[in-house]
């Protein structure tokens, strides 16, 4: 994952969205501010953390990292975060579990689960050892970082997610809309619909310049008040895991709807498996994808398309400055980045949305 | 023994006692050693028994030269054998020197372990002239190869007995080349004559009769028997009938066969096979009363003596009345009756913990009785169901509360274990055992990390070179997320401790694993480089191959189910399918795959395919009907088929005749759903580190069906 490109703005709010493909990391930056991280991930392509490496790279020590729930792609790697920082305060509301690489059935998953279990471990055995470290957030609380002030939406205080005494980490998500002077952003996390439901009875959904879109664009995690309320820029990073792939294409599908609400979604890297294959399988729809590797009586047949094996992205990153007045100021992809707009185009975002000034910006109409 | 063998050995311990006096007299710098050699039922330990008794007997002659014997022979193998050694010489002395203050300190708690072995050391260097050592079996009291730390203790000590002590020494069983080139050697036979034994009627009692029916059948048969041998027969004679045995003495050429069927015989005997059971608990020589608390409930006398006479002999010397088991007899016994009493085992250490607890009460003023009753209750308090330091019995070492510390832990009462070793460190502040394993046990309820980290790493300052501390230490830092000081305390382990196999498998071995399931492949890496490629471990084959793959990105990785598959085969070969031929015909293609969704009629999978010369292929999704992928799994049965997502398997396609060719799955049974669950947080890496190997085992394997489906289509 090339950071190379990434020039913060002395003067401006600098919100950096990382994501190559696996992993997500959000880090913001106003001119007084240090950086504040939202997510941090481990890239096995570069086998470093990216966040790490860029803040490493540009010697900017941050304040804060909130952590919005335990899933691997948004807690991997903190613990190298939390070694190279000693005075770093970790922000999160999900139970610490005992560390177990539990599901893992073959050696990738194994590595996986590995890098989730010692970022829960570390943050674990902080809370012990130095427990003003870490730090909890819940519905309405705010944090102050310098001029930025950073407000919690979900879960409330008590919150129980799931029938069981973890629930899923989605369901524990957090959230958060951070405000410097008149601009304000929103990122959404993971947190799937009934968390949504949840936050709209607490709280009205307002307008932000940004909106993360929750959980990759899938489909459950979209809510139609959250995006009816005119989002300035919307953007998504992927996630890949196997079979897992999003954000989904087919019709129907998250991507799909949340077009239907703006007129652009900006994704910070196509998923891998359709890396190397670009518009031709994007109009595809999944079903059309499977059905061109069909096992035939006759043998086993690969008939048709032959899918790369999925690497990760060298690239992916977006990287946006907007001024006091919430108006955009730069927005720079990464190589591989893409902005993906619906082919009718029917809404239109009351948003700045700009097409992406970096060097290979691609359109999908 | 039978009295012909026991004259032939007296005869020649009389011989030893003689040179043996007649040698310190001309030389007294270098005292002598006498190395008794034979085999397993020469009656090596009666021999020293011998011995003991002469030389007891002339110390207190005014004409012979005043030696006192302090004849060692502690339970072999046992974590308190060193204990047991000490104790042994603390009695004897105790016995033969009213003054000295020797045993007193050996069993006082609060002197350090070394410091009882320096003023042994002293002792012995100061009465040199007036004593010999008698070492029964030294170099058989601790395991070969690899030991525990107590082992390793044990072994220290035993060397420290047979090389350091200059006193007149006779040893029994093997010692190490360089002792064994100043020895002087004495040969035992085998016992020999048992047929005027047998015909002895007062050595048999009640089962005269039977001994002489058996002479007089099996004549010169027994010749080639030991007195062991012949004893079993006779039980067995006593039991079946002496005909029985004449008859089918060819199928008893063995001591286990007869074992076997003389407990055979008696398998309705419920309490009868319990208290001969519970008799190869008891260490050492059984005195009468205590055969008779084991034996109390067998009302049948015949029975009583069978055991007595047949599965015991009498002991000579000091212990004469008591009787006991051969160590052949108890392996035997052991091997037949563990799976039926197994889970009895500890009821019964407790019900002997508390005979010798409560024999204190009436022992107690004699020095030799506290001393075996006190050490022999601990002993059998740590191996009962419920490990405890006994009320009102005396500890002499802190490794006595050590070892309750370590079976308390095995049981799993890690709290109770904390109290003992919390203890134990009172007691000896200096015991680096203690410290490091009360860290442990408070790590693996995952209770207050710094002190856990306090009690490694004093347990670390104390004794720097044991590498089990140190692969604990850092793997309590993994455990606790806390990566780069595990690499630095791997780093300065590597200051410490000398290359060598117990390195990379104690250190190198457990923090790579335990790194993996901590995700730190660039750690891992750094720790298997260091273990040299022909060293020989699966499991290290294993990791390293892995970590191979996915440096490389190996796309085989997602389809390879996390069991143990050795380096050469890791995504070479077939794990259940012949890579080259199935049924004569010959396998076009092959890959490695996994179900990743089963929708209502598809089955959706990851396959990776490999081609004539191994080379694997990109990672590709390939869907099958739900009907096909049925048909084609060979050895999965369809009623299986709602579960078979995440399931591994293999996929063939093999030649048929006229040019048509024919796809077929196999699988492990291995499923990704499965969970693998740990029952706490801080040594759940290790647990797992132990069940790499065993993880087949933890999921549930389908039932082969037949191959009819790869025929029937």
């Amino acid at each position: 994952m090339n950071l190379d490109g990434i020039e913060p703005d002395g003067e401006a709010l600098n919100i950096v969205v990382l994501g190559p493909g696996f992993g997500e990391s959000i880090l913001v930056k106003s001119p007084k501010s240090p950086w504040v991280v939202i997510d941090s991930f481990f890239s096995a392509v570069t086998d470093d953390v990216p966040p790490l490496r860029f803040l490493k790279r540009g010697l900017y020590p941050p304040e804060f990292l909130f952590l919005s729930h335990r899933h691997e792609d948004h807690i991997g790697g903190a613990e190298a975060l939390i070694d190279h920082y000693p005075d770093l305060k970790v922000v999160i509301n999900d139970q610490l579990l005992p560390a177990q690489p539990r599901g893992a059935t073959n050696f990738r998953q194994l590595q996986r689960a590995g890098r989730k279990n010692a970022a829960l471990a570390r943050i674990r055995d902080l809370k012990v050892r130095d427990s003003g470290r870490v730090l909890d957030l819940h519905q309405g609380e705010n944090l102050a970082c310098h001029d930025l002030e950073i407000s919690a939406l979900y879960p409330p205080r008590g919150h129980i997610a799931g029938k069981g005494k973890a629930g899923h980490p989605n369901d524990h998500s957090s959230p958060l809309r951070i405000r410097w002077k008149q601009c304000e952003i929103m990122l959404g996390s993971d947190l799937e619909r009934k968390g949504w439901q949840a936050v709209h009875r607490w709280q009205k959904p307002a307008r932000a310049v940004l909106f993360k879109v929750p959980h990759h664009s899938s489909k459950n995690a979209q809510s139609k008040e959250e995006l009816e309320c005119g989002h300035g820029i919307l953007v998504t990073t992927p996630y890949t895991l196997g079979a897992e792939c999003l954000p989904r294409l087919e019709d129907h599908e998250g991507l799909a709807f949340i077009l239907g609400f703006g007129n652009a979604v900006h994704l910070t890297a196509i998923p891998y498996k359709l890396k190397g294959t670009h518009g031709r399988l994007l109009k595809r729809s999944r079903r059309q994808i499977r059905d061109k590797l069909i096992f035939s009586d006759r043998g086993v047949g690969r008939k048709g398309l032959k899918l790369k094996a999925p690497k990760e992205m060298t690239h992916g990153w977006i990287h946006y400055s907007f001024l006091e007045d919430g108006r955009i100021k730069s927005s720079i992809g990464s190589e591989g980045s893409y902005e993906i707009q619906a082919e009718s185009g029917s809404r239109t975002s009351q948003g700045g949305s700009r097409p992406h000034q970096g060097r290979k910006s691609t359109k999908w109409r | 023994m039978d009295l012909a063998h026991l004259s032939q050995l007296q005869k020649e311990s009389r011989r030893v006692y003689s040179q043996l006096n007649d040698h310190v007299r001309e030389d007294r710098e270098r005292e002598p050693v006498y190395l008794v050699r034979g085999g397993a039922t020469t009656g090596k330990t009666a021999f020293l028994r011998d011995l003991a008794t002469q030389f007891a007997e002339g110390s207190r002659k005014k004409s012979s030269p005043k030696r006192v014997p302090i004849f060692i022979s502690p339970p072999v193998r046992q974590e308190d054998t060193a204990q047991k050694a000490i104790l042994d010489i603390a009695v004897q002395i105790h016995s033969h020197f009213a003054n000295a203050e020797l045993p007193q300190n050996i069993c006082d708690v609060h002197l350090k372990w070394q410091d009882k072995v320096n003023l042994v050391a002293r002792f012995l260097e100061k009465e040199s002239e007036n004593l010999v050592l008698l070492l029964d079996e030294p170099l058989a009291w601790s395991p070969r190869g690899e030991v525990d730390f107590f082992g390793e203790k044990t072994r220290e000590f035993a060397n420290f007995l047979m090389l350091d002590v200059n006193v007149p020494k006779v040893i029994t069983g093997e010692v190490s080349q360089p002792l064994k080139r100043r020895c002087i050697e004495v040969d035992l036979k085998e016992d020999s004559t048992p047929k005027a034994w047998l015909e002895f009627a007062s050595n048999w009692g009640v089962l005269a009769p039977v001994a002489k029916e058996i002479s007089e059948g099996l004549g010169l048969s027994l010749s080639r028997c030991t007195g062991l041998h012949v004893r079993m027969l006779v039980g067995l004679a006593s039991v079946v009938g002496a005909k029985t045995v004449i008859s089918e003495f060819q199928d008893f050429k063995t001591r286990d066969s007869l074992v076997e069927r003389i407990l055979h015989e008696w398998s309705g005997q419920e309490e009868l096979l319990k208290a001969i059971y519970s008799a190869t608990l008891i260490r050492g020589p059984l005195p009468q009363d205590i055969f008779d608390f084991l034996f109390h409930e067998i009302s049948d006398l015949h029975q009583r003596e069978v055991v007595r006479s047949c599965l015991m002999y009498e002991v000579a010397g000091n212990d004469a009345g008591a009787v006991e088991m051969h160590s052949s007899t108890k392996q035997n016994i052991f091997a037949y009756l563990s799976s039926r009493f197994r889970g009895e085992q500890g009821a019964l250490h407790e019900n002997i913990a508390r005979y010798y607890q409560g024999l204190l009460r009436t022992k107690s003023t004699e020095f030799a009785g506290l001393v075996e009753c006190s050490s022999e209750a601990f002993y059998h308090y740590s191996h009962s169901d419920h490990p405890q330091v006994p009320d009102d019995v005396q500890a002499f070492f802190t490794d006595q509360l050590n070892i309750v510390g370590k079976f308390l832990s095995y049981k799993g009462r890690y709290e109770d274990a904390v109290q003992v070793y919390e203890q134990s460190v009172k007691w000896d502040p200096d015991d680096d055992y203690a410290h490091h394993y009360l860290g442990y046990n408070l790590d693996v309820r995952a209770q207050n990390p710094a002190r856990v980290e306090e009690e490694y790493t004093a347990a670390l300052r104390l004794n720097p070179g044991a590498v089990r501390w140190h692969s604990h230490y850092i793997n309590f830092l993994l455990s606790s997320g806390r990566m780069l000081d595990a690499e630095i305390a791997w780093e300065k382990a590597l200051e410490y401790l000398p290359e060598g196999n117990e390195i990379y498998q104690t250190l190198h071995k457990e923090v790579a694993v335990a790194a993996v399931y901590m995700g730190q492949t660039d750690f891992v890496q750094r720790v298997l480089r260091n273990i040299p490629d022909d060293f020989r471990d699966d499991e290290i084959h294993y990791l390293k191959a892995m970590i191979r793959k996915l440096r490389s990105g190996s796309a085989v990785l997602e389809v390879l189910p996390l069991s143990y598959v050795p380096d050469d085969r890791v995504g070479r070969q077939p794990l259940k399918m012949d890579r080259v031929l199935h049924e004569g015909h010959q396998l076009q293609l092959w890959g490695l795959g996994v179900v990743e969704e089963v929708t209502r009629d598809q089955v959706l999978t990851k396959v990776v395919f490999f081609d004539g010369k191994d080379v694997e292929g990109d990672l590709e999704e390939v869907s099958f009907s739900k009907t096909e992928f049925t048909a084609r799994l060979t050895e999965t049965s369809y009623e299986r088929v709602r579960s078979i997502e995440g399931l591994y398997f293999e996929i063939g396609k093999y030649f048929l005749p006229k040019n048509s060719s024919k796809p077929m799955i196999k699988s492990k049974g291995v499923s990704r759903r499965k969970d693998v669950k740990g029952r706490d947080a801080a040594r759940y890496v290790i647990r797992r580190l132990d069940k790499v190997t065993d993880f087949d085992r933890l999921v549930e394997r389908p039932k082969l069906a037949p191959w009819r489906y790869a025929q029937s289509h």
